[in-house]
């Protein structure tokens, strides 16, 4: 009989996270603890989280018979996630569309899904994967339908809901087939078996394995199943929107790279071809359908369908350096998407997010604008800021695996994204205002400051960015 | 009964959940379209470990199966609390004249 106990000592961060599920649920019933700051307990838990990650090196090990696997790869994803969530906590203190009085729940709900997130990096077994995508999306339907400002989020968390638990169910279909097809779950002897099977290359193989992305192309908002994307993002709390344009889709990115690592006894051209496509598809379907937004919310939803469609290029040639250029643009998309959202969450006062209200801006708060302009060029893709360089490398390993039409097709996108990002700009810094100007007197200066803060970085690193590939060069996977 | 059998009735129950998802018009009638889908693959999942047994993993299905029964009954908890919460501030939960947000 062998213990699966002395595992555990891998997965600190883990325990940790279900501990703190634990204590957040259950914090009402404990005594003493309803004098307790929750905002205070979760911000300590991350900070363990994030410093019990780092302190684990970079050694790697297949756990709880090879159904998890941790490697340096997992732990820094898993040091990113811990970051994005602490920002979200921020933005949640300058923000008031969310009730203050369900605190302890809200972070109860926001540990789930990082524990889910961090089952989704180290999955190596389907059921891993299926426990992992599940404990992210349950939790964050509720959290689209806590907007109290907005009386139709409980409408776009039931369309999401809907939409989820549809690809969930064609992705479990999906999965019953590969597992019929090779009868094993583990992804190490799947792809083996797959290569090994009288199926392979028919079309059940290829319905099986696109049926098995549907579930991972949900979560990171790719076409077909996009359509929950921007009614969630719009009538989500701004601070839940911030989260959910970054955290779970790198989660999901982090996944379906882990679900091709082991590709190599099947042709990986056909499946380069299915992800390539998928790409295309979601990157030009993003961008067009941005170009006619009104609201910057949903605006800045179609820009992270596109931005999905970018960073699916980098996964499309399934080799290693693929893998590290995903990772070096995640860093920076994470920068410039959180700076975006903490600037409309200070401008708009979480009242109204129409891209029209933000006329004449600049005159009233100069820093802020500036600093939210820097974000949507990088955004944009526009040199020297640090979007550019993560565009750059990514269209580079693609070309140099030789898939022409999709870097000419993103090519093209980058060139159609600038139009709706400027138009932003344009609105705040030339457009004169008609009326009042806002009055920013009661707001935190916290937010310039974060904002300032992302700001700098994007432009650091869109003039020497060594260290942070460096730093990509670090993620390995096995 | 054979394999085959099996894998019909659940590929009879997958198409018949994905042409109730997409025609009906109920909220609560979608969801049961999904279980529906998830079920099929339940199905699926326990007849293949049933009779494809692989040597190493016998069990794989049939864990399986019991997770996704877990699952799908959370996803209706969630899915049903949010189907009521719409209720109580719209008074109906056709999916088709939800129609609050566009653009």
């Amino acid at each position: 009989m062998t213990s699966t106990l002395p595992y555990l000592s891998y997965i600190p961060a883990h325990l940790i996270m279900g501990v703190a599920i634990l204590v957040f649920f259950l914090a009402k019933a404990i005594p003493g603890l309803k004098n307790v700051s929750p905002v205070g307990i979760f911000v300590l838990v991350l900070i363990a989280g994030f410093v019990t990650e780092l302190m684990m090196g970079s050694e790697s090990k297949s756990l709880f018979f090879n159904m998890l696997q941790v490697d340096s790869y997992s732990r820094f994803y898993n040091q990113l996630f811990f970051i994005i969530i602490g920002v979200t906590v921020l933005m949640m203190k300058n923000n008031d569309e969310m009730n203050r009085s369900i605190e302890w729940e809200v972070f109860g709900l926001l540990s789930t899904i990082c524990l889910g997130m961090m089952m989704m990096t180290s999955a190596t077994h389907l059921l891993m994967i299926v426990v992992g995508i599940e404990l992210v999306s349950l939790p964050s339907y509720i959290l689209v339908a806590l907007n109290r400002r907005f009386s139709t989020s409980k409408e776009a968390s039931l369309k999401y809901v809907l939409f989820g638990s549809f690809a969930t169910g064609i992705m479990l279909y999906g999965i019953s087939l590969l597992f019929g097809l090779t009868g094993t779950l583990q992804l190490k002897s799947l792809w083996p078996a797959l290569a090994a099977s009288p199926n392979f290359g028919t079309p059940i193989y290829y319905i099986a394995i696109i049926m098995t992305l549907a579930g991972m192309s949900f979560k990171i908002a790719a076409v077909p199943f996009h359509f929950w994307c921007p009614d969630a993002y719009q009538a989500a709390p701004t601070p839940i929107t911030a989260f959910l344009s970054v955290a779970p889709k790198v989660a999901g990115l982090a996944l379906i790279m882990r679900f091709f690592a082991d590709h190599v006894p099947v042709q990986s051209e056909q499946l380069s071809m299915i992800v390539s496509l998928i790409a295309m598809i979601t990157m030009t379907l993003g961008n067009f359908a941005a170009l006619r937004q009104k609201d910057i919310k949903r605006l800045l939803a179609y820009s992270s369908i596109s931005h999905a469609g970018f960073l699916l290029m980098g996964i499309a040639v399934m080799n290693e350096v693929g893998r590290q250029y995903v990772f070096f643009y995640i860093v920076i998309y994470a920068l410039m998407n959180m700076g975006a959202f903490m600037a409309i969450i200070y401008l708009s006062q979480g009242r109204n997010f129409e891209i029209k209200s933000f006329a004449g801006l600049i005159k009233s708060k100069p820093v802020m604008v500036v600093g939210f302009t820097i974000c949507l060029f990088s955004l944009a893709g526009l040199p020297p800021f640090g979007g550019f360089v993560g565009k750059f490398y990514l269209f580079w390993v693609v070309i140099e695996k030789g898939f022409w039409a999709l870097a000419a097709v993103a090519g093209v996108n980058s060139v159609v994204s600038l139009y709706y990002y400027v138009g932003v700009i344009k609105t705040m810094i030339i457009d004169e205002r008609e009326g009042q100007m806002p009055d920013f007197s009661t707001q935190s200066s916290v937010p310039i400051g974060f904002v300032i803060l992302c700001a700098i970085p994007i432009v650091v690193f869109g003039l020497y960015w060594n260290p942070l590939v460096n730093l990509s060069a670090l993620v390995h996977m096995f | 009964m054979s394999l085959e059998s099996y894998l019909s009735i659940s590929a009879l129950l997958f198409a018949m959940g994905l042409i109730m998802f997409i025609s009906r018009r109920n909220s609560v009638a979608i969801l049961m379209a999904v279980e529906l889908i998830i079920n099929a693959a339940a199905i699926n999942f326990v007849a293949f470990s049933r009779f494809v047994p692989s040597a190493e993993a016998r069990l794989d299905g049939q864990v399986f199966a019991i997770f996704i029964i877990l699952l799908a009954a959370a996803e209706a908890v969630v899915a049903l609390a949010i189907v009521l919460a719409l209720y109580k501030e719209k008074k109906h939960i056709q999916a088709d004249q939800l129609v609050g947000l566009h653009g």
